[in-house]
């Protein structure tokens, strides 16, 4: 998935990176992957290692990172509490 | 199929099973197709580990929550669905993770053992105390008016929770939840219902009977196997832990964590019986309940009306309708009539005794050996109906 950049009067294609909400257990996670999906955005449920979670293992969704404040609307909007939400690269 | 007796060969009929209170059967094929997918096509172990075969038994652990949330009213819930044993396992959960020390709690006077057994234990050891309101269940013509009335008598100010099974196990008394929990909301009351006999029959809509936590069994009305329940949580109703264990998540914790229902759920969840769960609520859903209530509740009273005309044969309640005819026989306890039923040639599978409802039977007034019990399921006919009335009518003769 990307998006369209107008540049030197050529288009061309930016793939943007990937971004990984940390949702929490894996029921919370494939209900908000499904209300992600509602909405048109495509995630993947992914296992967040206890690097990137203090307290250990946790479930999570990859998502593109334009789409950052979209996800953030549609799982508050479901009452979806995400334990992170971090910037692309971060 | 035939079978060998003796010397000679017989034709081999399979019992004709009324006890369906105790567990449906034969399950639907959709059921048992279910199961063996889930055991040879994708048995990874659910919220455990992403790889493929983890992830697709989540999805059908997740989908089986999603129906059951449409299924009793809480569709915007389904992590709200907490896989369980059983319904027993469901009714633990809910009442010692929400009774607190001192608290008081009511239930019926047609409780199963599986809430009497644990307030009664509780009780017994000082946490709480517990009271017990009457059905009304053995009054010819008993409105829901008046049952109200006898419940609102016992919810003292300091009642925390109220315990009710919808239907009974041993007979068709009823309760009518929606008016219940209409009064519990109104007071403040915790409103556990004890669905064992009637979730897949009789309507049940959690949000619209204000019901707080809801104990449901898979493998009788929803049709599923055994070896699964459910609780399902209001929005906002958070139990203790009754059992602690790794459920998938922060396992660098000694927290069983926030998040439902993985904070109730330790161990391994039972996959096959979970996707032959879900196989069932979608038959069910798709047959009605509605249809299965018509169809037992018409081969319940048709052999009810027919013992009733037997002499020597007495029903219970025999002013109510439904699938569950409870019967004792003159001359014999319920062990030898039952024994005598299922011991020939035309064997009829019934259940004899007290089924695990001291309370209840009490209630009845059922003698001492106790009361056998025929209960119809969807899968039986009226020809089934009718071959237990002969086979009573030929023991009177014996």
């Amino acid at each position: 998935m990307g998006h369209y950049q107008a540049g030197g009067g050529m288009e061309t294609i930016r793939y943007p990176g990937t971004c990984t909400a940390v949702i929490g257990s894996m029921t919370l996670t494939i209900k908000a992957q499904n209300a992600l999906a509602a909405a048109s955005i495509r995630t993947s449920v992914t296992k967040i290692g206890s690097a990137r979670s203090r307290s250990g293992c946790a479930y999570g969704l990859n998502y593109p990172c334009m789409q950052r404040d979209n996800v953030a609307d549609v799982l508050q909007g479901a009452g979806i509490r995400v334990r992170a939400l971090p910037e692309e690269g971060s | 199929m035939t079978e060998t007796a003796g010397q000679g060969r017989r034709s081999f009929r399979p019992p004709v099973y009324l006890d369906n209170a105790a567990t449906s059967f034969p399950k639907p094929p959709c059921v048992i197709r279910a199961v063996r997918e889930a055991m040879e096509l994708y048995g990874g172990n659910p919220g455990r580990g992403s790889h493929r075969l983890a992830l697709r038994a989540a999805e059908e652990v997740y989908a089986c929550r999603e129906a059951a949330a449409r299924f009793f009213g809480l569709p915007q819930h389904p992590e709200n669905v907490i896989f369980t044993l059983n319904t027993t396992h469901a009714l633990n959960i809910a009442i010692k993770g929400l009774m607190r020390p001192g608290d008081r709690a009511v239930c019926s006077d047609m409780e199963h053992n599986a809430v009497f057994r644990v307030l009664h234990k509780g009780a017994s050891e000082g946490r709480w105390t517990y009271d017990v309101f009457q059905t009304l269940t053995t009054v010819p013509g008993r409105t829901d008016a008046m049952l109200l009335s006898a419940l609102e008598h016992r919810l003292e100010p300091g009642t925390r929770m109220l315990i009710c099974a919808h239907a009974s196990n041993i007979c068709p008394a009823a309760v009518p939840l929606e008016a219940v929990g209409r009064l519990c909301h109104e007071r403040g009351i915790l409103f556990v219902v004890d669905a064992a006999q009637s979730a897949g029959v009789l309507d049940i809509d959690m949000e619209k009977m204000h019901i707080d936590a809801l104990c449901v069994p898979g493998h009788k009305g929803l049709m599923g196997p055994m070896g699964v329940g459910m609780l399902l949580l209001g929005p906002d109703v958070r139990p203790d832990t009754l059992c602690e264990g790794g459920n998938g998540l922060d396992s660098l914790s000694g927290e069983m964590g926030e998040d439902t229902p993985e904070r109730y759920e330790p161990g391994t969840l039972a996959l096959p019986a979970i996707a032959g769960l879900r196989a069932g609520i979608d038959y069910l859903s798709a047959v009605t309940p509605q249809a299965v209530l018509e169809k037992e509740t018409a081969l319940g009273v048709r052999a009810r009306d027919a013992l009733m005309g037997l002499p020597g044969v007495h029903v219970a309640v025999p002013h109510l309708d439904g699938s569950t005819v409870l019967f004792t026989v003159d001359g014999m306890d319920s062990e030898q009539a039952a024994a005598r039923l299922g011991g020939c040639r035309e064997s009829i599978c019934v259940r004899p005794g007290y089924h695990c409802a001291a309370l209840a039977h009490r209630t009845l007034g059922t003698p001492e050996g106790g009361a056998v019990r025929a209960s119809f399921g969807w899968f039986n006919t009226t020809a089934d109906a009718d071959l237990l009335v002969g086979r009573v009518r030929e023991m009177l003769k014996a």
